[in-house]
């Protein structure tokens, strides 16, 4: 684990790897928009892509560097299978 | 291994027959534009990229890159912020790649029972997002000053106590009444959507906002009904901001968080 290191270039150049932090307003959108398409969204194995394990390891150093906490999979999942499948349906 | 030139990444899929407006939009790969694939009822929406830079070796590398994975989620965000013009989208996860048309086809074909369901499901509703943003000094503020004259009833020799547990019992008392803030929004949001989940909060140097996420929920909501969930959001923010919260409100966005964790066949 923690062999993924996310790299973020500055402009002035003064930002190490490590110390790099999303803080812009734009940041925080992007964030949503990561937390979504990174952490959410059907997964489904393409035949190109890296396996899923590779990714969930980027997802995972992701929130490590932005300091975004949610989970992949999980509890959430099946939260959203036991409500969408009870309350979508038209009444 | 035969590596050829390029390969298909996908973004989404929709119902056969639903074309969402694409033009003048370009994929991941800025180089190629979108196009859809449609197979046994389902459309995908996709767009080549180059295996130089979306490959599997290359991938490893460039999603460790911030700026990259900047550019490309906000690509990717992009395609599906057009597909919700259709009546209902499955988004797939950043990075869902097959080496040519002929196995997307095959992914539609194994996948059309899931796909098929999930867009009747979906079909009519988009996700919005609320947090709950809490400042605890705000709050604890607030709620310091008629307990402070309580305490100062006290003995004198028992002051320094009396402050100690009095600003203990303001602190439990603020996060009692944050947390009650934060399940009675989840649980009157919930009335007004067709599906909730509540998502981990998001860390506070990357909210940037100043407070703790108390909140972080996804709600499906019928787009017909997106007025009326906007204005219980609007009602909901009115009392918080009373007592020192934040609430925050985006969307509509693509059913991320409505799609149930499925691991397809590779």
């Amino acid at each position: 684990m923690g062999a993924v290191q996310l790299r973020r270039r500055q402009a002035g150049g003064d930002m190490s790897d490590r110390g790099a932090r999303l803080t812009t307003q734009r940041d925080i959108d992007l964030v949503e928009i990561l937390d979504r398409a990174l952490g959410a969204g059907i997964v489904i194995t393409g035949d190109v892509t890296l396996s899923l394990a590779d990714v969930d390891l980027v997802y995972l150093s992701l929130r490590l560097v932005v300091g975004s906490v949610p989970t992949i999979r999980g509890e959430p999942a099946d939260e959203v299978h036991t409500l969408a499948a009870g309350a979508v349906d038209p009444r | 291994m035969t590596e050829q030139a390029l390969a298909k990444y996908v973004y989404c899929v929709v119902a056969a027959g639903q074309r969402p407006s694409l033009e003048g939009l370009m994929g991941v790969d800025p180089a190629f534009g979108l196009e859809v694939v449609t197979h046994g009822g389902v459309s995908a929406v996709v767009s080549d990229v180059r295996l130089e830079e979306f490959g599997a070796e290359a991938l490893k590398r460039n999603l460790e890159d911030l700026e990259w994975l900047e550019r490309t989620a906000l690509a990717h965000n992009a395609v599906l912020a057009r597909a919700l013009a259709c009546e209902a989208v499955v988004p797939l996860r950043l990075c869902t790649i097959f080496s040519d048309e002929a196995h997307v086809r095959d992914m539609l074909e194994r996948e059309r029972d899931y796909f098929l369901e999930s867009l009747e499901r979906l079909r009519g509703h988009a996700e919005w997002s609320v947090k709950v943003l809490a400042d605890p000094r705000k709050i604890e503020a607030r709620e310091r000053g008629p307990a402070l004259t309580a305490g100062a009833e006290g003995a004198p020799g028992h002051e320094f106590f009396a402050r100690k547990k009095n600003e203990r019992l303001i602190r439990d008392e603020a996060r009692a009444m944050v947390e009650a803030a934060a399940q009675t929004t989840h649980a009157r949001l919930r009335e007004e959507a067709a599906a909730a989940v509540l998502l981990r909060p998001q860390h506070p140097d990357v909210s940037r906002r100043s407070g703790e996420m108390v909140l972080n929920g996804a709600y499906l909501v019928e787009r017909s009904r997106a007025a009326a969930f906007e204005a219980v959001t609007q009602e909901l923010a009115e009392r918080h901001r009373r007592i020192s919260l934040d609430l925050e409100v985006s969307g509509p966005w693509a059913p991320y968080n409505f799609v149930a964790a499925r691991q397809g066949a590779t």
